[in-house]
């Protein structure tokens, strides 16, 4: 009877162990309904043609048992201050998720749904302000909106989120995710443009959805960010879920996601010559399009980045992201989802069309081996390594709690698409340690290829003379230092004719394009070929002019690995035979022709368009007249010192007066130290050449150190500016600006002093300044349309000694600009005598102005904006500051 | 005849049940468990997918555990040689057999530290068979002929 009551186990009957087996055998039938349930989920949406077998039901019944397990194993999610992730809080209405959800993937990308979103910094708790968003999903692969977590593109209304408008929460795509904050970090350090990226919390209506990453959007946004001047963007992304096709095979192919303004939407002329240039130039007609339509260094560095981790993840088919700058006239590459590390050879695993054209040329190829051989020191790779772990680190509390957690892979078995499985933390420390350990590999495999050098000789002396014929094969060039042997004639082997040689010669082992040489990715998205190294011959000619040459002649040269920078011993072939056909010479790999200096002087007709290349350096001598027929222009792309004196200045006038001339253009680098003085440019309007409009009769871009002085720059026709400056460094002082049709002096993400000017009844803005570290003293305004000084867009500006009479507005600071004002006196100013306020949104603020000593006569009206700051002003009387020697010296002036 | 032996099943069944419905339902109750533990079982620990076998032997084989990983790529090479006649393409089958080239150089490796020679130069064979320009495959071969191993 006790044991009856106390043990149940023997009054178990045939209907009770049914009703337990039922209960036992619940769980696995409700995982199997569920397995099946994704499965024809994942069938549906993502790939018909996949047939249920066993491996495919175990597949999803495993991830559907992973779930339900860290689902009940997770701990309860950290507060928004306990974490040191930023929190993304996203308020949504239920109905609205639903319509997104309706009919993927198209039902989640067509439209963005109205939201809220609170971010939260880690020690901020609840002082976050809530801010109106635009949602929808985004990504085109399955693992980004199939599964519970959802990658979102967040559009901000009214307003911007550290200066971006658009960004993007992305569910890390797989377990190696986070070493992309690694990537994107190095190609920002290394000066490309890249998105920011790093890992936040998300949760939806306060439901904690795990773990993202943060991405900021590629577009105009992106762009002022880096200081670049808006301009078109092209996304070459055509992605691999149905169709493979080559991106680079016609410019329709490209999706235009900014242009530098409204008018320039749809054109796309520049695309359009890049593909062109790619389709149909010759292998050297390639190296002329790059020296002028390419920023080689940006794309030697974006090279170099994929050379350096290993990563594949640039192709024929996408992943590219191209900026066109419309001042610099050159495409740059936008860092974009580097993604893969990997430790095996070759060199190059993305492959596509610039890189096997930039890689082919082997001074270009050099070069990006130069940036990889930069990073590969030991304290790279731990910084790399350090930064890697630290991020997982951070996140580590964070994803631990994350029940959605989940990565994406690729099985033979199941599908031959993407598909998302969950994963333990333990698989995620192995991954970084594994990745670890590829990136040590890939390290020793690039140095120990950057440090092997294939340098062969054999001489032979003749007639008191030593011929040395040199064979490089392998990847590295070798420097030859021949500077001990100054006193010896050294000639090399130009096509058959002997050419004197340089103290320093670079030796290049070649390259050439091998088809059908690509084997180690799938051929309809990299293609077939690659670039591969050969030997090249060289030939040189040491000879005495008047004594016998010494025996140890040749250990007075040198050699270095041009890479390594380390010593180089050459092997010493007897007997070497050389095929004369063979033999290169240097100038083969010169890119630049011999610098040369030419002189104009007396009245020159300017008829048509004259180019002055940049190997030129021009002279204008003082008393030059040039006379300009209608649009005729002057483009210098060397050095221009055009130097006149007050009695002979240099004069540039129209041949007619009713019809206006072109520009004068100082453009590039190689225009560095440009001079102007003493210039009197008058009749000027607008050309364009190189894909670059130029919107002003004297325009200088991208040069440094330039000086315009002492000129008088006059009225100008059709264009914006009378004189604009872009992305330049130097000094305007002294000059005189009348009747200019709009604004007088515009400059555009410059750094520039601007000093002892005088600005006459200018149609629009005197000084007009973008995203510029403007220094202005001394300068004097009167009769303006608009402004005497705009400083917007991010600019920074000391602004003193400075008068400003009968302008529309006097000094107004808008946009993210900060301006320090001292001394300035505003006269009868018409609307206001200074402006603070938030024009473009696509900054964070408005204006803030600190103003010391400031005299107002007539209008003192101080304009102030809730965005913008007026940190402090001090007035002082119109007469203090008119007794002031800057005040005198201006008077002079 | 089948009919009587039929019966008498239905009725020898009858009795045991009659007889003895406790082991019955005992036996129902660790039937189902015994299913349940073992679909679950099949359900975790199973692998079907050679990528995660091929990455548990490179974890192996980290762990110096040469015979365990072994095993994986074994079965990772071999899961890929019974799909790799379903690719619908040349250039895919020839990509697989890339793939399987290196899982058997993968094993051999395991193999050769485990210092199971000859197995090893089974592998090999078998992943120079599908490569013949497997570099490290013809370096371990190379290294095993100079040291005369599994000859």
């Amino acid at each position: 009877m006790i044991n009856n009551t106390i043990n149940p186990f023997k009054k178990i009957t045939l209907p009770i162990a049914v009703f337990i087996s039922l209960l036992i055998l619940y769980p696995m039938v409700s995982f199997s309904i569920k397995a099946l349930s994704d499965f024809y989920q994942y069938q549906d949406i993502v790939d018909p043609d996949m047939q249920l077998n066993l491996q495919r039901f175990h597949f999803f019944l495993k991830n559907r048992v992973l779930k339900t397990y860290i689902k009940f194993t997770a701990k309860t999610p950290l507060s928004n201050k306990q974490s040191q992730l930023k929190t993304f809080d996203i308020t949504i209405d239920p109905n609205h998720i639903s319509q997104l959800n309706s009919n993927l993937p198209k039902s989640g990308k067509e439209n963005y749904y109205k939201a809220y979103l609170k971010i939260t910094l880690p020690d901020e708790g609840e002082k976050a302000s809530i801010r109106k968003i635009k949602l929808r999903y985004r990504g085109d692969n399955n693992y980004h909106w199939l599964n519970d977590k959802k990658s979102l593109r967040i559009k901000l209304k009214g307003g911007v989120y550290e200066m971006e408008k658009t960004f993007n929460l992305l569910n890390p795509v797989e377990l190696s995710s986070f070493r992309d904050v690694v990537n994107y970090n190095l190609a920002k350090k290394i000066g490309l443009i890249a998105p920011d990226c790093y890992p936040v919390r998300v949760t939806i209506n306060g439901q904690f959805m795990g773990v993202y990453l943060y991405l900021s959007q590629v577009d105009e946004n992106l762009l002022r960010k880096y200081k670049r001047m808006p301009g078109s963007i092209y996304y070459g992304d055509l992605g691999v879920i149905d169709k493979v096709e080559f991106v680079w095979d016609g410019q329709e192919k490209w999706a235009k996601k900014a242009s530098r303004n409204k008018q320039q939407k749809n054109d796309r002329k520049d695309i359009s010559l890049l593909i062109h240039a790619i389709k149909n130039y010759s292998q050297l007609e390639f190296i002329d399009f790059t020296e002028t339509y390419l920023n080689k260094e940006a794309f030697f560095k974006f090279i170099a980045l994929d050379r350096l981790f290993g990563s594949h993840h640039h192709d024929f088919v996408h992943n590219h992201k191209l900026y066109f700058d419309p001042y610099k006239g050159k495409f740059e590459p936008i860092a974009w989802d580097i993604r893969f590390w990997n430790n095996r050879a070759p060199k190059d695993r993305s492959i596509f069309p610039i890189q096997l054209k930039l890689a082919n040329h082997p001074p270009y190829d050099a070069q990006i081996d130069r940036i990889v051989y930069s990073q590969l020191s030991d304290q790279s790779f731990d910084s790399l390594l350090t930064q890697y772990e630290a991020t997982v680190k951070k996140l580590l509390p964070d994803i631990q709690r994350d029940i959605f957690r989940d990565t994406a892979v690729v099985s033979d078995l199941i599908s031959k698409k993407t598909v998302s499985k969950p994963f333990f933390i333990s698989q995620l420390m192995h991954r970084l340690e594994n990745d670890k350990i590829i990136l040590r590999q890939r390290f020793d495999y690039l140095k120990k290829l950057y440090e092997k050098v294939d340098l062969r000789y054999s001489s032979y002396r003749s007639n008191n003379q030593l011929i040395i014929n040199f064979s490089i094969g392998g990847n590295n060039p070798v420097t030859m230092d021949l500077s001990q042997l100054s006193q010896y004639k050294i000639e090399q082997n130009v096509s058959g004719k002997w050419e004197a040689l340089n103290k320093q010669f670079i030796l290049y082992p070649g390259r050439h394009i091998v088809a059908n040489s690509q084997n180690f990715l799938p051929v309809d998205a990299y293609g077939d070929a690659t670039v591969q190294a050969q030997d090249n011959h060289y030939q040189i000619i040491i000879a005495s002019k008047n004594s016998i040459l010494p025996a140890n002649i040749l250990n007075k040269i040198s050699y270095k690995n041009m890479i390594s920078n380390q010593k180089v011993i050459p092997r010493k072939i007897d007997n070497q035979s050389t095929d004369l056909k063979k033999i290169k010479n240097y100038s083969y790999y010169k890119i630049h022709k011999e610098n040369k200096t030419l002189i104009l002087s007396g009245t020159i007709e300017v008829t048509h368009n004259r180019i002055y290349p940049k190997s030129t350096q021009v002279i204008i001598e003082p008393g030059t007249h040039f006379i300009m027929h209608p649009k005729a222009s002057l483009f210098f792309y060397g050095k221009l010192l055009a130097k006149g004196t007050l009695s002979q200045p240099i004069v540039f006038t129209a041949k007619d007066k009713t019809k206006p001339w072109g520009i004068i253009a100082i453009q590039g680098q190689s225009a560095n130290g440009s001079q102007l003085s003493y210039c009197h440019i008058e009749g000027g309007s607008i050309s364009s050449r190189n894909l670059i409009d130029y919107t002003a009769p004297l325009s200088l871009h991208d040069v440094n150190d330039f000086v315009v002085s002492h000129s008088l720059i006059g009225k100008n026709y059709i264009g914006d500016d009378a004189m604009h400056i872009a992305y330049a460094q130097g000094t305007i002082k002294f000059n005189k600006f009348t009747d200019a049709r709009s604004d007088a002096l515009d400059i555009d993400i410059s750094n520039v002093t601007v000093s002892h000017n005088s600005f006459y009844n200018s149609g629009n803005d005197a000084l007009d300044i973008m995203t510029t570290e403007l220094r202005a003293d001394h300068n004097y305004f009167e009769k303006t349309g608009d402004k005497g000084i705009s400083v917007g867009e991010w600019s920074h500006a000391e602004i003193q000694k400075s008068i400003f009479i009968e302008t529309h507005i006097a000094l107004e600071v808008k946009d993210q600009s900060s301006v320090i004002a001292k001394e300035l006196l505003i006269k009868h100013t018409q609307e206001k005598a200074i402006n603070l306020y938030h024009k473009n949104k696509r900054y964070n603020e408005g204006g803030i102005l600190d103003a010391i000593d400031i005299a107002f006569v007539g209008n003192d009206r101080v304009s102030v904006d809730d965005d913008s700051h007026l940190n402090s002003i001090s007035i002082i009387s119109a007469h203090e500051l008119m007794n002031s020697v800057w005040y005198q010296e201006i008077g002079v002036n | 005849m089948v009919s009587r032996n039929r019966g008498e099943l239905i009725h020898l069944i009858k009795m045991i049940i009659t007889i003895n419905h406790k082991f019955i339902a005992w036996l129902l109750i660790v039937s189902s468990l015994l299913l349940s533990g073992l679909f679950f079982y099949w359900a975790v620990y199973t692998i079907y997918d050679s990528k995660e076998l091929e990455s548990r032997g490179h974890y192996e084989y980290a762990k110096k555990h040469y015979k365990k990983s072994y095993e994986y790529f074994f079965r990772a090479a071999e899961i890929t040689e019974n799909t790799m006649i379903s690719y619908p393409d040349v250039e895919t089958q020839n990509l697989a057999k890339q793939k399987l080239s290196s899982r058997y150089r993968f094993a051999a490796s395991a193999a050769h530290a485990s210092k199971e020679y000859k197995k090893s130069r089974r592998m090999l064979k078998k992943s120079l068979f599908y490569n013949p320009n497997n570099t490290q495959a013809i370096a371990l071969q190379k290294h095993m002929d100079i040291n005369k191993q599994g000859k």
